[in-house]
């Protein structure tokens, strides 16, 4: 195998691990924001034992605005939606990445072990 | 996130135990920093609590100054003392009666010193194990030295 070649799987394994980090981090971001709205709807669902039609706002820029109970929640059961689908996405992204740094990390390998036999023939 | 493998420590080359130490050493600093984010969130909810009951005085126009942004103040008075509009994530704010907003509040002090007992004991459990698998480091490089040194003995006798 040509130094070239090495040199080329080698860059692939950092771009590998890199990615990965990226997508960890990502990951974990994702995760918080599932923690908060999940505490936001139950939050909701208490409020609903406490009145009828508890008043809401909500923060835009620097100004609250009163938005509907029914819509707020409907948004906010709508947000959990679309990071759960992201949560989903991103794992299997995790996945794939690990399979590949791994497959990546065998090959480097192999190419140390066959240089050392060269060098003690 | 953890893996649950178990792993007998002894059987693993100083290298991989080294990197173990290492994995644990920084897990273990990202949970003290948490504990600490519980805490001080922990105190901020509190500080709201005391707030709300401060204010529960019966005398209504209660005179405050209300910051405009953090160098200016108006002069205002408090109308009503049993309305509060409280954050409940997400940019949600939610108007409460003070007995309602103390509740809520008392609700979230007691969730955190629940989270808060449970990383204490993954905390304990976790520097443990760390000192366990310095212990074992330890032993495996010592052996190896005492390892060399006869095979260098050797060598001169």
């Amino acid at each position: 195998m040509s130094a070239q070649e090495i040199e080329q799987i080698s860059l692939k394994f950092n771009d590998l691990q890199t990615k990965l980090q990226e997508s960890l981090s990502n990951r974990q971001t994702l995760e918080t924001q599932h923690q908060e709205n999940l505490i936001v709807l139950k939050e909701f669902d208490l409020l609903k034992d406490e009145s009828a039609e508890p008043k809401v706002y909500k923060l835009t820029g620097s100004v609250l605005l009163p938005q509907d109970f029914s819509e707020a929640e409907m948004n906010v059961e709508k947000r959990l939606e679309f990071i759960k689908a992201e949560i989903t996405k991103v794992d299997e992204l995790i996945k794939k990445t690990q399979s590949d740094l791994e497959s990546t990390r065998n090959q480097l390998v192999q190419i140390r072990t066959q240089q050392q036999q060269q060098l003690q023939q | 996130m953890t893996d649950q493998r178990k792993i007998d420590i002894t059987q693993l080359d100083p290298q991989q135990l080294s990197q173990l130490q290492s994995q644990f050493e920084s897990e273990l600093t990202h949970f003290q920093t948490s504990l600490q984010a519980l805490q001080v969130a922990s105190v901020r909810y509190k500080e709201c609590i005391s707030n709300i009951t401060q204010l529960q005085v019966p005398s209504t126009n209660t005179e405050i100054l209300v910051p405009l942004s953090s160098s200016l103040y108006v002069p205002g008075k408090i109308k009503n003392n049993d309305l509060y509009l409280v954050d409940i994530g997400t940019g949600y704010y939610v108007e409460k009666s003070s007995k309602d907003a103390v509740k809520f509040y008392e609700g979230k002090v007691k969730q955190l010193e629940l989270d808060h007992s449970k990383l204490v004991g993954i905390v304990n459990e976790k520097q443990s194990t760390l000192q366990r698998v310095r212990l074992v480091l330890r032993e495996k490089v010592m052996l190896l030295q005492q390892q060399q040194q006869q095979q260098k003995q050797g060598v001169k006798a």
